[in-house]
């Protein structure tokens, strides 16, 4: 969190996890086509020539004046792909809160495993732990016909038990119930921090 | 020189240190009749500028930049250079842009016209570099993060201003 007193702005910092074709683009993308226009900035994204994300997508949202202070957030992925290590580091720094998106397909659970992994590791290297840090789970593709069933996610991924949602990411669905309960989570957190 | 770690998951910046930055910034425009300076954090986000920009271009420019960056920042690590770059310079047919690195935290921009003796650009920007530097680690070490700004009712009014902004559906 950056606190800005003297443009009264509090910004947080909310990364989408998770492992390459996901759905975390389509995540950004879904809310930048539903928030009112004049509280978004552009859907910003780098991305491959075979349109995949190469570096990041990023999209600020703003909600008006609250009490005086503007809070902006920041929302990043990362690119889920295994050789960029580097660069979900770099965009870890200073991170708020995650929302990891796991993909619902059977033959998608190594991916979801290795990437969850990944991001503790990360989370560690910054002197953080998955415990004690702020992060909900999204179950995407819930659409498809070859997924496991909620119940089997939450025994492979959600050791922690974390809040959970089910989405289909390309249909709208979960995504903005996804991005208010991952605020609601940092805010909960911030709170307690003060 | 890492000014972030020092304060861990949050930094207030006061009033003071912002002025002072802002100071910093409109000097070096006029110095250098740049188009545009601007301050910002790793993250890229804009903490404040001078010159003419509007605040969602700046918020892309300022992101982007910090991309930027950090690409060089890995660069250098392969080419053994672990410090990192400490300044970058783009050329452009009309303008250059110039970047200068403060403590791996925060990022000083300029924009200016080809017009403009690079030499001369680079003497006032390393000065200011110095200056914001000598600014932040101060207000890191004034920081005081027990001012309360998050409670429960900041929290339900976002809330409501969440639900406002994407409609009642979800």
């Amino acid at each position: 969190m950056f606190v800005n007193w003297a443009q009264k702005e509090i910004n947080l910092k909310i990364v989408y996890y998770g492992p390459g074709l996901s759905g975390k683009t389509t995540n950004l993308e879904c809310i930048y086509q539903q928030i009112d226009p004049s509280l978004r900035g552009e859907l910003i994204t780098l991305k491959t020539r075979e349109e995949r994300t190469l570096y990041f997508d990023f999209l600020q949202l703003e909600f008006g004046r609250i009490k005086g202070m503007q809070p902006k957030f920041n929302l990043y992925t990362i690119p889920g792909q295994v050789y960029y290590a580097e660069s979900r580091k770099i965009i870890l720094r200073g991170v708020d809160g995650v929302v990891f998106v796991a993909d619902s397909q059977k033959d998608r659970m190594i991916e979801n495993l290795d990437s969850l992994l990944d991001l503790e590791e990360n989370m560690i290297s910054q002197g953080k732990t998955l415990e004690e840090f702020p992060w909900i789970l999204q179950y995407n593709k819930r659409d498809l016909s070859e997924v496991y069933s909620c119940e089997e996610m939450d025994k492979k991924l959600n050791f922690l038990d974390v809040p959970r949602i089910e989405a289909v990411a390309v249909q709208n669905k979960g995504v903005v119930e996804s991005l208010k309960l991952i605020i609601q989570r940092v805010l909960t957190t911030v709170q307690e921090m003060i | 020189m890492e000014l972030a770690k020092k304060s861990g998951y949050q930094f207030m910046l006061s009033t003071e240190a912002f002025n002072e930055i802002a100071s910093v910034l409109r000097e070096l425009e006029a110095a250098t009749r740049a188009e545009l300076t601007f301050f910002c954090d790793a993250n890229g986000i804009p903490i404040t500028h001078s010159g003419k920009v509007n605040d969602s271009d700046l918020a892309s420019i300022s992101t982007l930049t910090a991309a930027n960056f950090a690409a060089t920042r890995e660069i250098a690590k392969n080419l053994g250079e672990n410090e990192g770059f400490q300044f970058l310079f783009l050329e452009g047919k009309e303008r250059n842009m110039y970047f200068g690195n403060i403590g791996f935290d925060y990022l000083l921009t300029i924009v200016f016209s080809k017009s403009v003796a690079l030499g001369m650009l680079r003497i006032y920007a390393n000065r200011a570099v110095k200056q914001l530097a000598k600014i932040l680690q101060q207000a890191h070490e004034k920081e005081k993060a027990s001012e309360t700004i998050i409670d429960d009712e900041f929290t339900a009014l976002l809330n409501n201003a969440i639900d406002a902004s994407f409609g009642k559906s979800h």
